[in-house]
């Protein structure tokens, strides 16, 4: 990212604050006004649904004209194009951000998007050509994905190619030998690194936000690396290897792996609470949940009903619990947690989204052509999965 | 921790602009030493929604033939009622305004008290046939049921269940599965979409302008413009007979008015839904008249065409307005 573009996502991250800062009533419209005009609008930023709609429609204009040229110059299959086509798309991801006021608005994250992936697909057609074979192709793809996306990341600034560049360098580790103990060293290390970097003013907001991105994936590699269903089911060899039959585990180790995938979620969790890093505690808690499904796997002490339905009394009555604790407090804080929503964006309008995506009751079948043909007692109900005929 | 924001309130103090009593708890929030766990706690409670209609559904289906629908009746009546009763004692009592801040905790319970309600209806029905051949009336049921919560409780993500209930009456789920449908069934589903989607909007308009429960209109008509678009995109996809153009017709000046309206009240959400219909319409056409290299290069250039009018338009749909 350049100075300029750096400089206006410093000055987009301060009135993205104030206005928090207002609507929680924290400041008046005065102030407000005072910090936005301190603070002015390098290049306008965009609602998040005008950007997802313009990053479509970019999105299909860009292929449409790849393959309508790739038609009319058909015969040419090899790598050219491909890379022809991620250089002009990545010149325009430079003409966006840098030459002109459009760049935010979901146009260069398109192009730029789109240039990693035809720059990867090309790199991947060249060692296709070379007859090297589809392993290596594989394996050159996951390099290339690797260190274009990280490089775009911090050429442009998308916090997502940041995320993408992590999964891409783990699954190239799964190809190497001892991958699984290359997941759990590069994992804690990443970890630590961008535990380190989410703080540090020096980086832009968007390599913050990155570098984020960057820890979840980590978490999540470590965690795969320590899970007992993962040492079982060899998943992290089997993106080497391809499915096939592994060698069965030593005891030893299989004991270590259940121990690890206990501990590991607690001490993100214990992590997160110490440092009050949102993120590190929600990576905890989502693991903490997967090493619960990893004990019903191997532990049955009940029907699966009974373990759901428990669960989900248990998850409501701890939020309930938690969330009365911190209300009583003095001030609703507690060691520097609240259950208030602060200066933050809410979300209230995904919530609804949300309801509707995993509680809508299925639809009652439309009338058949003839008549008579209605049978009832064919309603179905229910939700997250527990749709199904009675 | 935002060390952007930190440096900009000490700027702010510095200056006078902030007093210390506005500033400190600002800063604190911004250096990470007071964090909200609110988005933690609401994540919480759905995934144990989640869970438990998960496994109350797995419940009824093993076991109610052993406990017989009567048990299973009144147990998940009660279970409702004391969801209900506990969403009583803590929401807010009935306005036609936004109640303001409700109980975090509270809002996820009557959710679940009503999708258990809606889980008994549909179980009794289903076991007993209450209703016979006009069992999808229990669907109904559900809705009014569920609608009137939402009006007392003030709760959106119930108005959403009991909108989605309706449809479901009706013939249509959300996710629009015309594809899995019968072709024979396609038209009464798709007519049926548009009526629920043309009674949703225009009760979301009725209800900001009575000012009655204003800020349930995005939950309408959001739903209802899904219904709405859904429908006529699969009439101007899906018919094979020279229809889709009247399907078309329809589409594209649906989009029109909406995109209008949201560029008017400065709506980007409902605005990119409105030029997002418009342009797969738009597509429609397209591949209809060609099918080579040409179709796609115009693909490409109406595609940057459709981007030059968004920017033109993008000022009034700036992240801060």
């Amino acid at each position: 990212m350049n100075a300029a573009r750096v400089e206006a996502s410093r000055r987009a991250e301060v009135r993205s604050a104030a206005r928090a800062w207002r609507r929680a009533g924290a400041i008046d419209a005065a102030t407000l006004e005072h910090i936005e005009a301190a603070w002015p609008e390098g290049r306008p930023r965009m609602a998040a649904a005008w950007r997802v709609l313009i990053f479509v429609i970019v999105t299909v204009a860009a292929n449409a004209l790849f393959f309508a040229v790739a038609t009319l110059i058909h015969g040419e299959s090899g790598p050219g194009p491909w890379l022809f086509f991620a250089v002009c798309l990545s010149a325009a991801t430079e003409i966006l951000l840098h030459r002109s006021a459009i760049g935010e608005n979901g146009s260069a994250a398109a192009t730029s998007f789109w240039s990693v992936v035809y720059a990867v697909v090309g790199i991947a057609l060249v060692e296709d050509a070379a007859a090297a074979g589809a392993e290596s192709m594989i394996t050159v793809s996951l390099l290339a994905a690797t260190a274009l996306f990280a490089l775009a990341g911090w050429r442009w600034g998308y916090a997502a190619y940041g995320v993408c560049a992590a999964a891409a360098f783990f699954l190239l580790l799964a190809r190497l030998p001892e991958g699984r103990i290359l997941w759990l060293v590069a994992g804690a290390a990443l970890l630590a690194a961008a535990y380190r970097l989410q703080g540090l003013r020096s980086l832009a907001p968007s390599h913050r936000r990155a570098a984020g991105g960057i820890l979840l994936v980590a978490a999540a590699a470590v965690y795969v690396a320590v899970n007992r269903y993962s040492l079982d089911a060899h998943s992290i060899e089997a993106l080497r290897h391809g499915a096939g039959t592994f060698p069965q585990p030593a005891p030893a180790l299989g004991v270590l792996s259940a121990a690890a995938t206990a501990v590991f979620p607690v001490l993100l969790i214990v992590w997160g609470l110490r440092s009050r890093r949102l993120l590190v505690l929600d990576a905890g808690l989502a693991a903490s949940a997967l090493s619960l499904a990893t004990l019903r796997y191997y532990v049955h002490l009940a029907p699966l009903w009974a373990v759901l339905t428990a669960a989900g009394g248990a998850l409501v009555l701890a939020a309930l619990g938690l969330h009365r604790w911190l209300r009583r407090a003095a001030d609703g804080e507690r060691r520097g947690f609240t259950a208030h929503p602060l200066y933050g964006r809410g979300g209230r309008g995904l919530e609804a989204a949300a309801v509707v995506a995993a509680f809508a009751p299925a639809a009652r079948p439309a009338p058949a052509p003839e008549p008579g043909n209605l049978t009832p007692g064919g309603g179905r109900y229910g939700g997250g999965g527990a749709e199904g005929s009675f | 921790m935002n060390p952007d924001v930190v440096e900009a309130i000490e700027r702010l103090r510095r200056e006078g602009v902030l007093t210390e009593v506005q500033a400190s708890p600002l800063e604190r929030a911004a250096r990470g030493e007071l964090v909200s766990v609110e988005a933690e706690l609401r994540t919480l409670l759905y995934a144990g929604v989640v869970l438990i209609t998960t496994g109350i559904g797995l419940f009824l289906k093993e076991n109610h033939e052993r406990l017989g629908p009567a048990a299973i009746g009144t147990l998940l009546a009660l279970a409702a009622a004391a969801c209900l009763g506990y969403a009583w004692r803590r929401l807010p009592s009935f306005t036609w305004r936004s109640a303001g801040a409700t109980h975090l905790g509270a809002d996820y319970v009557l959710l679940l008290g009503v999708l258990l309600i809606g889980a008994d209806l549909g179980y009794l029905e289903v076991q007993l046939h209450l209703l016979g051949a006009e069992w999808p009336y229990h669907l109904l049921v559900g809705s009014l049921v569920a609608f009137l919560l939402a009006y007392r409780f003030d709760s959106r993500a119930v108005l959403s269940i009991a909108l989605t209930s309706f449809a479901a009456w009706r013939g249509v789920a959300v996710s629009l599965s015309f594809a899995a449908r019968s072709p024979s069934t396609i038209p009464a589903v798709r007519a049926n979409a548009l009526a629920c989607g043309a009674l949703f909007v225009a009760a979301g308009i009725a209800s900001a302008r009575t000012a009655r429960k204003p800020h349930f209109e995005p939950v309408y008509v959001r739903l209802g413009l899904l219904l709405l678009f859904g429908g006529l995109l699969t009439g101007a996809f899906g018919s094979a007979t020279a229809s889709w153009f009247l399907w078309e017709i329809a589409l594209l000046a649906l989009a029109s008015v909406v995109i209008a309206a949201a560029y008017r009240l400065r709506r980007a959400l409902d605005f990119s839904i409105g030029v997002l219909a418009a342009y797969f319409g738009l597509l429609r056409i397209l591949f209809q008249a060609t099918h080579d290299a040409s179709g796609l290069l115009i693909v490409a250039a109406s595609s940057v065409a459709v981007v030059v009018l968004l920017i033109r338009a993008q000022r009034r749909m700036r992240e801060d307005r």
